[in-house]
């Protein structure tokens, strides 16, 4: 390891975080549990989940077909008929900014905020 | 001409035994990318065209063998970003085995990130970026330290360099 490999690594390590933030401020993920998930299907808004009853959901479409569980608020990829599954892997989502996307599916579920501008309201 | 056969078919089963036991690392979607030690090693001890064609080859025969369109494009994306930054990076002449690596690895997983976003078209998924930075560093490390092993013992055996 010579000094320039360091300094290679810290430079990777910002750019990377960089480009996370600036794409984490547009999507933020906050604490608060929002019950709203969309799914993107080729980029395009497919359909809306309520995260507050639970139910499985097929998703079939031209490129192919994903389970979606959502079961005590929480929405996960329970199967899948592509050959590698790395959306089940991906856990579960409750809260805003988070998501799961299926590449070979070109689906992404994404838990979007109501649209408030106030992050809480006190009486 | 005989040794970059035996290489492309070394990397062919480092990427096979990849795809075997995911379990290596339990995170999803990263792998060790042990076949990239091969690529690196061609880099290091034959030259860019022969380590790109080791690459290329490997790329197509796994995606034949156990993928599919998908994992041929994103595996192709991946390649090619983390090659070039690797030759860039050893042209300069500054960097050591393992340094190179880690460049390879991390614009590996940038490289996967672009062409996941031009498939599914959504910003969030820049998000990762980080995540994927650090365990691109974090493998590249690995495979360039074995990488470092092997290149030390091969170079006093002057018989690969005869090809």
């Amino acid at each position: 390891m010579k000094k320039n490999d360091i300094i290679l690594i810290v430079f990777l390590l910002l750019t990377g975080a960089l480009i996370s933030f600036i794409n984490w401020r547009d999507n933020r993920p906050g604490s608060i549990e929002e019950n709203k998930a969309i799914i993107y299907v080729d980029s395009k808004p497919y359909m809306e989940i309520d995260l507050s009853v639970s139910k499985d959901y097929d998703i079939e479409t031209e490129f192919g077909c994903n389970s979606i569980r959502v079961e005590n608020g929480k929405l996960f990829i329970s199967d899948a008929d592509c050959s590698g599954k790395d959306c089940t892997k991906m856990g579960k989502i409750c809260n805003k900014g988070e998501f799961i996307c299926c590449i070979p599916h070109r689906l992404y579920i994404c838990i979007e905020g109501n649209d408030s501008f106030v992050d809480t309201v006190t009486y | 001409m005989v040794t970059l056969g035996v290489l492309t078919s070394i990397s062919l089963i480092f990427s096979y035994i990849e795809s075997l036991f995911p379990v290596f690392i339990p995170v999803p979607g990263i792998k060790l990318g042990l076949a990239n030690i091969v690529v690196l090693l061609t880099l290091l001890l034959f030259g860019v065209a022969e380590a790109f064609a080791v690459g290329i080859v490997r790329i197509l025969l796994s995606a034949l063998l156990f993928g599919n369109l998908i994992s041929l494009f994103m595996a192709f994306s991946g390649f090619l970003a983390s090659f070039c930054f690797m030759v860039i990076l050893k042209k300069s002449g500054k960097f050591s085995v393992p340094g190179i690596s880690v460049g390879g690895g991390v614009l590996h997983n940038f490289g996967q990130l672009l062409a996941a976003f031009i498939y599914i078209g959504n910003r969030g998924l820049f998000s990762l970026s980080l995540y994927f930075t650090i365990f691109g560093i974090l493998t590249g490390l690995i495979t360039g330290f074995l990488c470092k092993m092997i290149y030390e013992r091969v170079d006093r055996n002057d018989w690969l360099s005869k090809g």
